[in-house]
């Protein structure tokens, strides 16, 4: 296990510094003024798609563990959807409070204090996934009925902020998130064997002491802090969390919440970083849409994945 | 314990009703019935995990719902069925996960339901009854005070069967064990206190009571 996540490591060391070097597809060290461009943009940026992915992918994992569903991710709960219906609501209505930043903060934060609130009084955690998913489309649907009365480059704008993208922080939103990200996996890492124990199914882990409202509510909180920061500085940054805890769960072999959680930070963390290697650097000028990019490199993923078991069983 | 005035409800389906029942502090209880007739909601109102509509369950003289769920999972150990089976854990790792580290109790637990030879198996490829006499070790690894069984014997083996009830018959000499069963040896049935659960009553029969008699009363 420390040999698979000393390779882990290594793999993501090698991707950040990849990503700095060839992002854009113009090597680093043949630009002028290189330390300005190293310090004020291609560090903040593979710092951000590092942080990105690390905690999409803790949320993953534990929004599996606690819906006992392969299929659920981070924005599952609906938490990039309230921040996107935020984000909507700043560009397409021009009602402009602070920037695409602070709305998305704002809405996911306001979203995910509704829903621990509501957590706190649910120990069944099918309800947690249809409250969730619920609210995802009905705030998908305000997103759409707004787009049909909004101007075309408003539009546009929403429609790229929604594409996802980790080039557009300054170098202190990218120290706002590198402080985030450790405290995250900290907080999950401390919780981590109370997720081995809920592994047994809810009414046993609760017969054996375990606080299952608690752990619901450990869970939102992380997942919906990933989340929301995520969607706030990168836009809603899909299919990661999803992807990362599939393949780590395999490859690691182990149902040891300890492990998986390492495991995931620095899978998730290689492959945004690999992501956006290839959205920015596979056609010089041209920068692909970063969701695509994941969603192309990840579908697979899943469907080998999916594939790969069912023969097993 | 003692159950005082338990009704337990389904939306309209009344299942228990008004039950007053007192139990010892050790000895084997056998829950017989037919399908629907409350086992199993019985003992999970026992141990908490079913809120009763009416009444209340004591424990100690203590109210069940003022325990915390540290004392409650130091009180009762509660099996019905060993699912969901985590991917990837051994079953040593099944039986000690969320309980002490107390090594030689481990491997004393797996021996008694004779699980050593796989115990470094995955417990999601053993097979149905392994995996039961898995649950059943965790169970006695936990050594509680209070033993709640929801049909133990399911997928178990003649010989384990057999061993089982002789188990629980030893076991119950330091603790309460309430085991709600179908299939039970008769010389077990004569040795313990029966309770049947029929038209949402709890009827104790006396001790001694033969199978015949208890067949009788289920059929009725």
């Amino acid at each position: 296990m420390i040999k698979k996540t000393a390779i882990l490591v290594s793999l993501l060391l090698l991707l950040l510094l990849l990503n700095i070097i060839f992002c854009n597809g113009v090597p680093l060290f043949q630009k002028s003024a290189w330390q300005t461009i190293f310090f004020q943009f291609r560090l903040p940026r593979a710092l951000t798609a590092f942080c990105a992915g690390g905690v999409l992918s803790i949320a993953g994992l534990l929004m599996q563990n606690i819906f006992k569903n392969p299929l659920a991710g981070p924005d599952i709960l609906g938490i990039s959807q309230a921040a996107s219906l935020a984000v909507a609501i700043s560009i397409l209505s021009n009602f402009a409070f602070g920037g695409i930043i602070i709305a998305a903060i704002i809405g996911s934060c306001c979203y995910l204090f509704l829903l621990i609130l509501l957590s706190k009084h649910i120990s069944n955690s099918t309800t947690l996934l249809l409250i969730g998913v619920m609210s995802g489309f009905l705030f998908s649907a305000i997103i759409s009925t707004m787009q049909s009365f909004s101007a075309a480059e408003n539009i546009k704008s929403y429609v790229m902020w929604g594409m996802g993208s980790f080039a557009k922080n300054t170098p202190n939103q990218a120290i706002i998130f590198l402080i985030v990200t450790p405290l995250l996996f900290l907080f999950a890492m401390f919780h981590a064997q109370k997720f081995d124990l809920l592994l047994l199914g809810n009414q046993k882990a609760s017969m054996l002491g375990l606080n299952v409202s608690n752990i619901f509510i450990i869970a939102v909180l992380v997942a919906g802090v990933a989340t929301g920061i995520s969607a706030a500085f990168c836009g809603p940054v899909a299919f990661v969390g999803l992807a990362a805890p599939h393949l780590c769960k395999m490859w690691f072999a182990t149902y040891s919440h300890k492990w998986l959680i390492t495991a995931c930070f620095f899978m998730g963390a290689s492959i945004t970083l690999f992501a956006d290697l290839l959205a920015s650097s596979l056609v010089s000028d041209i920068q692909f849409p970063l969701n695509a990019m994941l969603s192309i490199l990840a579908a697979p993923v899943i469907l080998w994945v999916i594939i790969k078991r069912r023969n097993e069983n | 314990m003692k159950i005082e005035k338990l009704t337990i409800r389904y939306d309209k389906l009344v299942v228990l009703e008004n039950i007053n029942l007192t139990l010892n502090d050790t000895g084997l209880y056998v829950l017989m019935g037919n399908n629907g007739s409350g086992k199993s909601s019985f003992l999970k109102a026992l141990c908490g995990l079913l809120k009763p509509s009416k009444g209340a369950i004591f424990f100690n003289k203590k109210p069940i719902e003022k325990l915390t769920l540290l004392e409650k999972s130091n009180i009762f150990a509660f099996a019905d069925n060993p699912f969901p089976l985590p991917d990837y854990m051994t079953l040593t790792t099944y039986v000690q996960l969320g309980l002490s580290n107390d090594a030689a109790r481990l491997g004393q637990s797996l021996n008694q339901f004779d699980l050593l030879s796989i115990a470094h198996q995955k417990v999601k490829n053993l097979s149905n009854g392994q995996q039961q006499r898995a649950m059943l070790a965790k169970v006695y690894f936990q050594n509680n005070p209070i033993w709640l069984l929801d049909e133990p014997t399911n997928f178990l083996d003649y010989k384990s069967t057999q061993f089982f009830w002789n188990f629980i018959e030893s076991q119950s000499k330091k603790r309460l064990i309430i085991c709600a069963a179908h299939h039970i040896s008769e010389p077990i049935i004569e040795k313990s206190n029966c309770i049947i659960c029929a038209d949402k009553q709890l009827l104790s029969m006396p001790l001694g009571s033969t199978f015949t008699t208890i067949l009788d009363y289920l059929q009725r």
